[in-house]
């Protein structure tokens, strides 16, 4: 595995010897993940091989056993009673969507600003706006999530974590919900936010997106980080005979 | 046997009838809220992680659905007296029917909360947001559109229910009706201007229900549970009447 070369203080995110038990399910193993600000991270790896976990434990969804978080310099990790400052910074993008049914797009978006961050109704609302301009669905502010397509409510659902003005971007396998013909507009849409400069950790089976908008891929397996290595080096020399499995497994 | 109809509409707009129904409705409306109080609480024990805790709301569960509404509206009218709590027979009637609608709603409640998946509590955390904010915006929102059908039924019930503390003395609109017409030997008359009071409110529920329904639903596709007024006088009654 790489060892982290840069300083840790370009390092908007940074993990030391994480754990996570489930019972006697031991779901993540000593996991190191650096990620430097304005990189784009992607997590690949079979399923139940901890990749969700680990991106819950970063935004405090669920708390490692053991392990050090560094967010922006500060140790997050054993901070449960102030998770939910940590979580603000933080935007979530999740398989299912899980936009609020009973909310109109609008109001989905306005929610977190205007209760979590006391940003004044009307701003939070011309904010909003601005942002599903961005994610290319500015006619459907007044909607609800049910009148949507799939691809439509993943981008609300991005526009809703952006709202918050994140310092980081997590996506938990954003497209794997999706219809094949509406992958891309989600594709598009995270990729032009990774282009950007926003930093972002995505769990995802992906590996369009990943060629196109990663800066590194890390591959799990039982928990463990067995590959962690920039994109170039992972699709061309992947060390670990797993890894090239997998990558043959998407080749055919 | 000839019938007054002129009577009947005397009795209604009399002011012991207006006062008796004005009564029936302030007891309706303490009770659900008591009882709303009480199944948000037990529907919260009943999911503890303590098993005591647990215990406590079956135990209680157990107990006002095993037994008889008027036996507890006696009970606590009659016996707490005795244990040196003296409550008035209004007061009385209000915490025994909280009590017995307490035990009901918990399992509403709960079912509404089951509703809401895990998933939106993990967005609203994911948005920072506090555990009463959760339970604000996000949780009790979508429960409430679930558990509304069940409420409208369940006050209705309460109405009915409502007439029993006539036994304690309560001055609600059957006491009024059954006091009047044995003063004036006019049974028929004051049985039908109560009755006519009892139908008038809960059609008034019914509509305050439906039009809630519809402004909480969004504009979104009708569902299973939508019913018409007319379906909703009959099919709702009917199931109400033989629940307890």
């Amino acid at each position: 595995m790489k060892q982290p070369m840069e300083n840790t203080s370009s390092m908007l995110l940074s993990m030391r010897g994480i754990n996570k038990m489930f019972g006697n399910f031991h779901a993540l193993r000593n996991c190191v993940l650096d990620v430097p600000t304005g990189s784009t991270v992607v997590i690949a790896g079979p399923s139940g091989s901890g990749k969700s976990t680990l991106l819950r434990c970063i935004n405090l969804l669920e708390f490692a056993d053991s392990g050090s978080i560094l967010f922006e310099g500060q140790q997050v990790a054993d901070q449960r009673s102030q998770a939910f400052a940590t979580r603000r910074k933080m935007g979530m993008v999740f398989q299912s969507f899980e936009l609020f049914p009973h909310l109109t797009v609008l109001e989905n978006i306005t929610l977190g600003p205007v209760r979590v961050l006391g940003v004044d109704r009307q701003i939070a609302r011309s904010e909003a706006l601005a942002l599903l301009d961005r994610v290319k669905i500015p006619s459907k502010a007044y909607d609800y999530p049910e009148s949507l397509s799939g691809g439509q409510q993943q981008r609300v659902a991005i526009a809703r974590a952006l709202a918050m003005k994140p310092r980081l971007m997590l996506y938990d396998e954003p497209t794997s919900a999706l219809d094949p013909e509406m992958i891309k507009e989600v594709v598009d849409v995270m990729a032009e936010l990774s282009e950007a400069g926003m930093t972002s950790i995505v769990v995802t089976h992906e590996m369009g997106f990943a060629k196109r908008a990663a800066d590194r891929i890390v591959f799990m397996e039982d928990g463990i980080i067995i590959e962690d290595a920039p994109k170039d080096v992972f699709f061309s020399s992947a060390a670990h005979p797993r890894t090239r499995s997998f990558l043959d497994q998407l080749s055919q | 046997m000839n019938i007054s109809f002129e009577l009947i509409l005397q009795y209604v707009v009399s002011p012991a009838f207006v006062r008796g129904a004005g009564m029936t409705l302030l007891l309706t409306g303490c009770a659900m809220l008591g009882g709303i109080v009480i199944g948000l609480s037990l529907a919260l024990l009943q999911d503890a992680r303590v098993a005591a805790l647990r215990s406590v709301a079956i135990s209680y569960v157990w107990l006002f659905r095993g037994t008889p509404v008027l036996f507890q509206i006696i009970f606590v009218f009659n016996v707490l007296p005795a244990l040196g709590i003296t409550l008035s027979g209004f007061t009385s009637a209000v915490v025994a029917l909280s009590l017995n609608e307490g035990a009901y709603m918990a399992e509403i409640v709960r079912s509404g909360l089951k509703a809401v998946r895990p998933g939106q509590r993990a967005a609203g955390l994911a948005l920072g947001m506090k555990n009463w904010q959760l339970m604000a915006h996000i949780v009790v929102p979508q429960a409430l559109r679930v558990v509304l059908p069940s409420l409208g039924n369940q006050a209705i019930g309460m109405l009915k229910l409502s007439a029993l503390v006539s036994v304690i003395a309560v001055e609600e609109l059957l006491l009024v009706a059954n006091q009047t017409a044995s003063a004036e030997f006019r049974y028929i008359e004051a049985l039908t201007a109560a009755g006519i009071y009892y139908l008038a409110i809960t059609t008034m529920f019914m509509c305050v229900q439906t039009w809630v329904e519809r402004r909480l639903s969004t504009g979104r596709k009708a569902r299973g549970g939508k019913m018409t007024l007319t379906q909703r006088l009959l099919g709702a009654t009917s199931t109400v009447g033989s629940i307890r």
